[in-house]
């Protein structure tokens, strides 16, 4: 920490981060503003406006440049957030609650940004809570919990511990016959109109010919996510 | 750093620094038009270049008058035109003139030099000029004794002291030149009139109708007696650089005043704009972000505030002293540069410190609005409180006859006192204030000092600390 202190300037040219409420200071116009802090990384007025026009276009902020820092809506201060720091080209990104509060189009481009930086090799620690988008663009996840890191793990390792062995059949129609038919493939649960049956033997054809009288609507293996993971590790999944 | 210029930029273009410069550079501006108009339109010559003394003498048939033509420093004029009675004359190489005018001619006589014009009456002693003389009078009075054994004879004399930096010339035109001696006193503005005796200076002797003698001029207002022995004393004020500048100086002061006043709370408002606002909001966090250390952004944004006081206070003093320059050009004499550079220095001083003391509040208070409130406390504190704190202790400990001195006492307890200690100089040196004992230059640029460096040093290490 200390070093990071001592050598901040250095450490803050590595860094790009991105947060989850960007707040500027709100007169300035974006342009005027993008090269008052280009001035921080040591470039001049012009080349920062060289440098504005390349960096807004990767983001898709060109031609509002000349807009108030607040008419911005979220999703361009968060472009924007993100074209400051890339004046440096950093190999480093904090991406701390990026897609709240983004429209669709916001969200796509994050995650593919992600994804494009994650292929050039480039660091993102990308901190979310919708759990289906980390799973999208994550190698590694770490969880937090109440502001404590209770787990870390790769992809692969969440793919081994969220796979399960229920599967589920939606019925059109139930009876009292159903759950015995059910137990000959495991341990059948009733829940509505939805059979969960754990510890599946596998014997698909069989079952689907069983039931066959209840019209069956939909049946497929259960499987884990993100979520389920982290409430299992939290030891408040149901 | 190109940064600091942009937090000066947005500190000093802002549509209220702006407004405000605009506005009291027009008041200086007009101020100092202001000033001069009302010294200069019903005499104009006040602030000419130009100035004529003399004697006229009835003889039979005839008035002959005898002039001299000089100018502000105390220099000959020659070749000015005279016209009088319908005929031109010229002033020689020494700038004298002679004039022969029917008997009891008393119709008004003109001067020019120089596109500048003067008139003057023959009455039997006469002088008129410029507001830059340093002492001006026209003394008519009996001589009682005996002198070469004419008893009671009338004696009348006019006079001008110049004064070139101390060394100074009285000129002196008696219409009976007899071998007179001449005494001159300076005493202090604010000692009674009663001047003894003793203290007056022999000058010299009368030796003809127009006389010169030097003298060792005061550079301070003060009261100047001058006797011709052996009538009494005339005594009059003497002004080191002339009543034209006491009077420009002090209507400028005024503006000035009245800028410093203001413009303490725009410093505020900059100091809440650059940091407090920021800080609160949570804008700083972005910019820290950068590579940048907390200490570079705390003074960054501190010189860009600094940098708007001193261009404000520099272009107000400067404007108004080029407009006041320009206006009284003619006259030859230069105003003092140390008018506007005293109170720029005086102006900016005062500015810097009250803006560090508001600055330093929002290392420790992340409110904006708190931090507004606590400034707009210590702007009124500190412009109406000293006064006030003073007039309280000098009543209550039965003082009040050294209420200046406990006035400009708590000036030093002031971060906006520099501006009250630059007008003092100022008015000690133009104006008619005596001095104070409680002013002493080394505690006036020492509290200045450190009103300025304490606040930002201890906001400094606090902004360093604190959980942004």
């Amino acid at each position: 920490m200390d070093i990071v202190l001592l050598r901040k300037k250095e450490a803050s040219k590595n860094v790009s981060w991105v947060p989850e409420l960007p707040i500027f200071e709100q007169d300035a116009t974006v342009l005027d503003y993008f090269i008052y802090l280009a001035g921080y990384y040591g470039i001049g007025k012009e080349e920062a406006k060289k440098k504005a026009e390349e960096l807004f276009s990767l983001v898709g902020l060109q031609g509002r440049e000349k807009d108030k820092l607040k008419n911005y809506s979220q999703g361009m201060k968060k472009r924007f957030a993100l074209a400051v720091p890339l004046i440096s080209d950093p190999n480093n990104f904090i991406f701390d609650e990026v897609l709240n509060g983004l429209d669709p189009q916001g969200i796509m481009f994050f995650r593919d940004l992600a994804v494009k930086l994650k292929k050039e090799n480039k660091a993102i620690l990308f901190s979310s809570h919708i759990l289906t988008e980390v799973e999208n663009i994550a190698d590694k996840v770490i969880f937090i919990h109440k502001g404590k890191i209770i787990r870390q793990m790769s992809i692969e390792e969440i793919k081994n511990f969220i796979r399960t062995n229920i599967f589920r059949v939606v019925l059109g129609r139930i009876d009292g016959n159903v759950i015995k038919i059910a137990e000959k493939y495991g341990n059948p649960k009733l829940q509505g109109n939805i059979i969960f049956i754990e510890n599946f033997n596998g014997d698909i054809p069989g079952l689907s010919s069983d039931l066959l009288n209840y019209n069956i609507i939909e049946m497929a293996k259960v499987e884990g996510n993100l979520e389920e993971v982290f409430f299992k590790l939290i030891g408040e999944q149901k | 750093m190109k940064t600091v210029f942009y937090d000066f930029k947005r500190s000093f273009l802002r549509f209220s620094v702006i407004l405000f410069i605009v506005i009291f550079a027009a008041i200086g501006i007009a101020v100092s038009y202001e000033t001069y108009a009302t010294n200069v339109s019903p005499n104009p010559y006040y602030f000419h270049d130009l100035n004529v003394i003399g004697v006229s003498i009835q003889k039979y048939n005839e008035t002959e008058v005898i002039g001299y033509v000089f100018n502000n420093h105390g220099n000959p004029i020659n070749n000015a035109q005279i016209i009088a009675n319908g005929s031109s004359y010229r002033t020689n190489a020494s700038g004298y003139f002679e004039l022969n005018l029917p008997q009891f001619y008393f119709e008004p006589i003109a001067v020019s030099y120089n596109n500048q014009k003067i008139e003057f009456i023959p009455l039997p002693v006469f002088e008129n000029g410029s507001k830059y003389l340093s002492a001006e009078g026209v003394v008519e009075g009996f001589s009682y004794g005996t002198q070469n054994n004419v008893q009671n004879i009338t004696l009348k004399y006019a006079f001008v002291v110049i004064n070139n930096n101390g060394k100074g010339t009285l000129i002196l035109a008696i219409d009976n030149p007899n071998n007179q001696g001449v005494y001159v006193n300076f005493a202090n503005y604010s000692s009674s009139f009663a001047i003894p005796n003793t203290s007056f200076k022999y000058v010299g002797n009368v030796t003809g109708y127009i006389n010169f003698y030097h003298l060792q001029t005061p550079s301070s207002i003060e009261f100047l007696s001058v006797q011709v022995k052996s009538l009494g004393p005339y005594t009059t004020e003497y002004y080191p650089d002339g009543s034209a500048i006491t009077s420009l100086v002090s209507g400028i002061i005024g503006v000035i005043g009245g800028f410093t006043f203001i413009f303490a709370a725009i410093m505020l408002y900059l100091a809440y704009i650059l940091f407090s606002k920021p800080r609160d909001t949570g804008a700083l966090k972005f910019i820290l972000a950068r590579p940048i250390t907390r200490r570079e952004l705390y003074i960054n944004r501190y010189l860009g505030g600094v940098l708007t006081a001193i261009i404000s206070s520099f272009l107000l003093t400067f404007l108004s002293y080029a407009t006041l320059s320009i206006l009284v050009s003619s006259s030859g004499i230069l105003l003092p540069l140390d008018f506007p550079l005293i109170l720029f220095v005086s102006t900016s001083a005062a500015l810097i410190g009250f803006f560090s003391l508001v600055y330093m509040l929002p290392s420790f208070i992340k409110s904006g609005g708190e931090m507004l409130g606590i400034s707009i406390f210590l702007f009124l504190l500190f412009q109406i409180g000293p006064t006030v704190i003073a007039g309280i202790i000098a009543f209550t400990t039965g003082h009040i006859n050294e209420i200046i001195q406990i006035i400009y006492g708590s000036y030093y307890f002031s971060p906006l006192g520099a501006e009250s200690f630059g007008i003092y100089y100022l008015e000690l040196e133009y104006g008619t204030m005596p001095a104070v004992s409680s002013v002493h230059l080394p505690l006036v640029i020492l509290s200045s000092i450190i009103w300025i460096a304490i606040p930002f040093i201890i906001g400094l290490i606090k902004f360093n600390k604190i959980n942004i």
